[in-house]
């Protein structure tokens, strides 16, 4: 169990090593040998899966890292969504080139999120934060154009102030316990009573919430996802903002402090407002990637909504739309980045037909608008079904009409998004376009196919993957 | 004590240097002393923690992060620099201090009241008790060194939309 542990913290930091020597084997090397390490640490966190109900600790370096149930989760996350973005590359980054650097800092970033979710004390899980949102901020940039560097620059200058209050928030939670351990944290913060606490929360809030990108502290996410190549925003909407915001914030509120139902009442207000405000503002857009990114700000808010509830099939629900919005979501824009590959465009109005042409992109975006739709079988109806059966269960019926109804918004404009660009009469300008390359094709099938099978075996799921995590918050591990 | 506000002087004197010079070379240097000068304020509070990686991180890694960037983009122009920024450097010091004393006062009376530290060496600081940072720094180092590689990289001739 500690060596699947260890593999999965340090293949991809191994892997960033060695890609400059690597890339000197050939043209192609970077592209086997991160697909390879992705390949890795995927099999070795689904090795986990099986013993997910315990907690284990192992040591690295000396440094102790431990894997409980709510972990493990989002490591599986992690995995999946970003291997296939290394195969998604491997065609993709082509054209912006310098592909041993891109792999390299996309594993810093998988090493950066491992670190997250596999530590015991704040300031690390604040370091790992750091490297995280450092490969990031590049990797938005990473077409060298005017909007990807400004685009890097919001993002970069609004996490700065996010991880300024996380600083001070660890400084005056230091300062008071005279501890940073999550265990030791949550025995001194037990009593309560200290008006740092408060203050320590509320910066906390803020910090995690503008990683996660909730409303109103969204303003960096709606540039920086479309601006990055198609699979850096689906690591960004996919893993990076749950991991850094959702993982950090649950951990912190439900796992750490004495979560009272004020702190709960203000995840269901940030919750439903992301989910409105996102819907809203996704309808408005023209640009496929910023409507996507708009969607995505509307998707977490249904995740805090879940947690907000603070009831079993609310917490289930969240952490079961974790999982179901890292597929649908990565799918999706790596299916936009397909179509912004051959087009060069991102603006919808100048799409139409593109079925006709690109027929996989086309029939695995239907399965990920179907899927973040909530339409059965696919996987999104299961976890917003259970936040609706959450919050009738908690009798608050304003969320539970609120939640469904944007669900029937979100199928709305999805739809008019899929009938814009994929359906209809072929723009004469695309008449001899291809299908996207081979490798962006596989990975959008695998993608689509796990929004279904997902969807299908919901069961299993939910009981060797979301019930452990739920327990970890619920059952108070 | 003496020594402890020549020492604090010396930081103010370096942030201000850092803050008007028109050389990003010498503004570099000037936040390398002024991350020295804390990191030893700090030791000399006992927060042997944070002295170390203020030394390691901030005074270490940081500055040669800045002068490796300097020195590979020494040929752009520089000469649209604004002055605005130096204006503003005083009224600015005065209220980060103002804001900085009411924070503190009223952390002195919230705060419960620390115990004598115990000496510990750096490298009990830095190998023994804080490793996890120490991966942290190297991982920190790779994203740095890569994501200057990889901004400063020639740009690909075309793109592909056939």
């Amino acid at each position: 169990m500690e060596a699947y542990l260890g593999s999965v913290l340090l293949l991809p930091l191994l892997g960033a090593l060695l890609m400059p020597w690597v890339s000197k084997l050939g043209r192609r090397a970077p592209d086997v040998f991160a697909g390879a390490v992705g390949l890795g640490v995927l099999v070795n966190c689904l090795a986990l899966v099986p013993g997910a109900g315990t907690t284990t600790s192992f040591q690295v370096f000396g440094t102790n890292f431990a894997v409980d149930g709510l972990s493990l989760l989002f490591l599986v996350v992690i995995s999946v969504v970003g291997f296939f973005c290394a195969i998604y590359s491997i065609d993709y980054i082509e054209h912006y080139g310098g592909r041993a650097k891109f792999y390299a800092l996309l594993m810093l970033l998988i090493f950066g999120l491992n670190g997250v979710v596999l530590v015991r004390d704040l300031f690390s899980l604040y370091l790992f934060l750091e490297v995280a949102s450092i490969s990031s901020y590049v990797l938005v940039a990473y077409n060298l154009e005017f909007d990807g560097i400004e685009s890097a620059l919001k993002y970069l200058l609004l996490s700065v102030v996010a991880t300024g209050m996380i600083l001070i928030a660890l400084s005056l939670i230091f300062a008071s316990t005279g501890t940073l351990a999550f265990a030791e944290l949550k025995t001194a913060l037990a009593g309560g009573g200290n008006p740092l606490f408060l203050l320590a929360a509320a910066l906390f809030m803020a910090g995690f919430g503008l990683k996660a990108a909730v409303v109103p502290f969204h303003a960096w996410l709606p540039d920086a996802h479309p601006s990055a190549p198609a699979p850096i925003s689906a690591m960004l909407s996919g893993v990076v903002i749950k991991v850094a915001g959702v993982y950090s914030l649950t951990r912190i509120f439900l796992g750490i402090y004495p979560s009272p139902p004020q702190v709960l009442k203000v995840f269901l207000v940030l919750g439903v407002a992301s989910m409105a405000a996102g819907a809203i503002l996704a309808y408005l857009q023209t640009d496929m990637k910023r409507m996507l990114a708009y969607s995505s700000i509307s998707q977490i808010g249904y995740i805090m909504i879940g947690l907000g509830l603070g009831n079993w099939l609310g917490v289930v629900g969240a952490l079961f739309h974790v999982v179901n919005h890292a597929l649908f979501k990565s799918l999706l824009f790596l299916n936009s980045g397909a179509v912004q590959f051959r087009t060069g465009t991102r603006d919808i109005r100048e799409m139409g037909g593109l079925e006709n042409r690109m027929k996989i992109t086309s029939v695995t975006s239907t399965f990920g608008t179907l899927s973040i739709a909530g339409i059965p079988p696919f996987n999104g109806f299961w976890s917003k079904l259970f936040i609706v059966l959450g919050a009738l269960a908690a009798k608050n019926y304003v969320v539970a009409v609120l939640t469904v109804s944007f669900s029937v918004f979100t199928l709305g404009y999805f739809l008019l998004l899929q009938r814009r660009v994929f359906f209809g009469k072929l723009n004469e300008r695309w008449r001899d376009l291809k299908e996207a390359p081979a490798a962006m094709s596989f990975a959008v099938i695998c993608l689509a196919a796990q929004c279904l099978l997902v969807g299908v075996f919901f069961s299993q799921v939910v009981h060797g993957l979301i019930e452990p995590a739920a327990r970890v918050l619920l059952g108070g591990n | 004590m003496a020594l402890l506000i020549v020492l604090l002087g010396l930081l103010v004197l370096f942030a201000v240097l850092l803050g008007v010079s028109r050389d990003l070379l010498y503004a570099a240097a000037a936040l390398a002393a002024a991350s020295v000068i804390l990191s030893i304020v700090l030791f000399s509070f006992g927060a042997n923690v944070a002295a170390a990686f203020e030394l390691s991180v901030c005074a270490g890694l940081i500055t040669v992060l800045f002068v490796s960037t300097v020195s590979l983009t020494k040929d752009s122009d520089q000469k649209t620099e604004a002055k605005l920024p130096a204006l503003f450097l005083l009224p600015m010091l005065v209220l980060f201090a103002g804001i900085s004393g009411f924070f503190v006062r009223w952390l002195a009376g919230v705060l419960p009241t620390a115990g004598q530290a115990r000496a510990v060496t750096f490298q009990e600081v830095f190998w023994g008790q804080r490793m996890t940072d120490v991966l942290g720094q190297i991982s920190l180092v790779l994203v740095g060194v890569f994501g200057l590689l990889a901004i400063l990289r020639a740009k690909s001739a075309g793109r592909h939309h056939d």
